[in-house]
């Protein structure tokens, strides 16, 4: 069962930081659960759709893809994390706006 | 499948083969050497089956964009550019056509504004190759291609270049309708800016706390 279906307060004590701002050193001190719940924040966040103007962009397709990529969405930040021309404060944010660029239906 | 930066040896074999990496889809990456984006050196492979070439700003924060430029589209023949068959009234016709897509998609979820302005997406974009295949109808078409870069307006700073192809499938030319493709793009463009803007907002709000 994927960490979708836990509560956010659960979530949220699993991670010492919050997972928007994820930093490589912090992802890699993280256990496999806390990772599979900092990328599902990530992905809640990408499509609670606060700023949008209209209803237009359809966000679930896009949540339905990236969370149908998760697991790769985790090997990408393994990858950006662990090569040290790419580890940089937003590794991590732009690796996932990697998965939000090709999950635009 | 994980996700592989590749080398630029590569990559710049990669844009010379049209039919090169699409497998079954219709994606390939165009001409990125046509030389709209200018410097290519930054554009990486799309990740999964879909060839597209991306480049995005690690720096950059999408979430005060509330407003957009869209510059008139280009029809760029550059090195490797590819426009047999079609007349320049048809280009010239069709790049107005994808200006306005764009403009009414991204309308949706930005202020589209004529004049630069802080907080403003700046979206350039080139027809780089339009190839007929002898379709039956007046919009269809063997083969299109574009580059696009988005800048902040005010300081033209480059946050994404990308590069993108519709009808070089596997087997050969496919039949495209330009203007669904077109159509296709602009909703696109629309839904990755508006999810970017959105994500970095939150992260925003996650990073200063509740």
């Amino acid at each position: 069962m994927r960490v979708t279906l836990l509560p956010a307060l659960l979530v949220s004590l699993l991670l010492a930081e919050p997972a928007l701002a994820m930093s490589c050193r912090n992802w890699e001190r993280l256990s496999p659960q806390q990772r599979e719940a900092a990328v599902e924040q990530m992905i809640q966040s990408a499509v609670s759709g606060s700023g949008g103007r209209s209803y237009r962009v359809n966000r679930d397709a896009i949540a339905r893809c990236l969370e149908a990529s998760s697991r790769d969405i985790e090997y990408a930040f393994d990858d950006v994390c662990g090569d040290s021309r790419t580890a940089g404060m937003n590794a991590i944010r732009t690796a996932f706006k990697n998965f939000i660029w090709s999950c635009a239906p | 499948m994980r996700v592989h930066a590749i080398g630029a040896v590569a990559l710049f074999a990669l844009l010379l083969s049209p039919q090169a990496g699409c497998g079954s889809t219709d994606e390939t990456p165009p001409g990125g050497s046509a030389g709209f984006l200018g410097d290519t050196s930054q554009l990486l492979p799309g990740r999964g089956d879909q060839a597209q070439l991306i480049y995005i700003d690690p720096e950059a924060d999408f979430s005060p964009y509330l407003n957009v430029i869209v510059d008139p589209v280009v029809v760029w023949r550059g090195k490797g550019s590819d426009f047999s068959g079609v007349t320049q009234e048809e280009l010239d016709s069709l790049a107005l056509n994808l200006e306005s897509s764009m403009r009414e998609q991204l309308a949706h979820e930005f202020h589209v504004l004529d004049e630069s302005a802080p907080g403003t997406l700046r979206l350039r974009i080139a027809l780089v190759e339009l190839q007929r295949s002898g379709g039956s109808g007046a919009d269809v078409v063997g083969s299109v291609a574009l580059e696009l870069e988005i800048l902040d307006a005010v300081s033209g700073r480059r946050l994404v270049a990308a590069a993108d192809s519709r009808g070089q499938g596997a087997g050969g030319p496919d039949p495209t309708d330009v203007r669904a493709a077109f159509d296709e793009w602009a909703k696109r463009a629309r839904d990755r800016l508006a999810t970017f803007r959105d994500f970095d907002a939150a992260y925003a709000r996650g990073a200063t706390g509740p």
